[in-house]
């Protein structure tokens, strides 16, 4: 993207939007992440200035959702009261600044898990955004999925969630290049203990953890990376997910995130509406923990293939080991 | 035969020059994959150091669960899994899983299974 004039490109569509005078400056790459690049910039608009972010979704990147998805879940998520950077904009094309992409405020605060945890010990605030997350996804999980209007995407297979999960996880680790079987062991126990379905469904963040949050010293600021939505599934898959030690940076004693204990994170959870149901926590919990070691294994696959030439997705490969960990602690018989 | 320096104390070397040099003088946007690129550096000197008595350890123990030898314990010990139904040898797996967990985890993320809970 260097043969790319993003300011001149940022400039011309934010003229379209909001009129002729529109003036952009300050521009800094904040984080280049593996699929897309986030640029923070002032806009400044009838003497007004604004500091924004564009989030750019490189052409010829696999997407999950289309940015217009992701942007209208993040409205939807928004009016029902979960913290989310206000979108201003959104495009499809986006040729001028290198691919499709989505405009909104910038937030304040951390992002980058090990310093999120150092500011939460600072400011001994490690239950309150526990609880603030908890707050979140029950507001998230009170949205009516039908109310969303946009297509977001599915479980790939038919069923229950949770059996679309494992039928997804079955397939996902036939295709490995290596068998392991501690991943066999943790698919037996899924099959074992599949729950009941979810009372209801609901829409389902799915990456809400350490490191996808902003916090400042007051707390949770919002939730971003809503571009892995889905349209409907278990409101357990996404309290499970938080939950997993991958996303606790050391803090292994504080399950949320290495923020806090579960109990703040359920009571935020349950205050703002939502109903915890432990086994089918747990349920998600061995999932997302399995479905995140075969995660790593196809990014080390990405590697291998020469798809994406990063040294990143080269050691995700070796990472799988502390996942099969993980997962056999949590099926211990 | 090379001379010495041993590819061990190679990757060392190199290990502590990208971590302790390298890291602070890269620009921010480099230093997340100069970081991963010293971790793997001294991940495969520990593979150097202890893979060949791991491996070996391994087969021993895939051998005594399954109870006999064979080409492919992983695979084979995999199918029984998948295609049995039988918890008394899923729990005995399970130990044997664990064991073979430490000895990957001494290589890959050394302390990563001092910790046992959920």
């Amino acid at each position: 993207m260097t043969d790319i004039d993003l300011a001149a490109g940022l400039t011309t569509y934010l003229r379209e939007a909001w009129g002729d005078d529109v003036e952009v400056s300050n521009l800094s790459q904040s984080t280049a992440g593996a699929r897309r690049t986030n640029v923070v910039f002032d806009a400044t608009v009838k003497g007004t200035t604004r500091r924004l972010v564009a989030t750019i979704v490189p052409h010829g990147e696999t997407i999950i959702n289309p940015i217009e998805a992701e942007a209208a879940v993040r409205d939807v998520a928004e009016k029902a009261g979960v913290a989310v950077p206000h979108v201003h904009l959104v495009r499809s094309d986006g040729e001028l600044v290198g691919g499709p992409f989505m405009i909104s405020d910038f937030v304040e605060g951390e992002t980058v898990p090990r310093r999120v945890l150092r500011l939460v010990e600072q400011h001994g605030i490690g239950e309150l955004v526990a609880r603030q997350l908890g707050e979140s996804l029950a507001r998230l999980h009170a949205i009516d999925p039908a109310s969303v209007s946009v297509p977001l995407r599915r479980h790939e297979y038919d069923g229950p969630p949770a059996v679309a999960a494992l039928k997804s996880l079955r397939a996902a680790v036939d295709a490995l290049p290596q068998r392991r079987p501690a991943l066999e062991l943790g698919l037996k126990w899924l099959e074992r203990h599949l729950p009941d379905p979810p009372e209801r469904e609901t829409i389902v963040h799915s990456d809400t953890r350490n490191g996808n949050i902003i916090v400042g010293e007051d707390g949770l600021r919002a939730v971003l990376d809503w571009e892995g939505t889905l349209a409907s599934g278990d409101p357990m898959q996404d309290l499970a997910w938080p939950a997993l030690r991958m996303w606790r940076f050391r803090n292994d004693d504080k399950e949320i995130g290495g923020f806090a204990g579960r109990e703040p994170y359920i009571e935020g959870y349950e205050s703002a509406g939502g109903t915890f149901h432990e086994e089918r926590f747990h349920w998600w919990k061995v999932e997302g923990t399995a479905r995140w070691a075969v995660g790593l294994a196809g990014q080390t696959m990405a590697f291998l293939e020469g798809r994406v030439p990063s040294i990143v997705m080269a050691a995700s490969g070796r990472r799988v080991p502390e996942l099969e960990w993980d997962l056999l602690m949590l099926i211990r018989p | 035969m090379q001379f010495v320096p041993e590819a061990p104390d190679l990757l060392a070397a190199i290990g502590k020059l990208l971590d302790e040099k390298v890291l602070p003088a890269v620009p921010s946007h480099l230093q997340h994959q100069v970081r991963v690129a010293a971790h793997l550096a001294t991940l495969v000197e520990r593979e150097l150091r202890l893979g060949p008595e791991s491996n070996a350890r391994e087969a021993k123990l895939l051998a005594e669960l399954l109870g006999e030898e064979v080409d492919d314990p992983q695979a084979v010990l995999a199918d029984r899994i998948r295609d049995g139904d039988d918890p008394a040898f899923e729990a005995r797996a399970w130990e044997t899983l664990v064991e073979i967990a430490r000895g990957d985890l001494a290589i890959a993320k050394p302390g990563h299974d001092s910790w046992e809970g959920q």
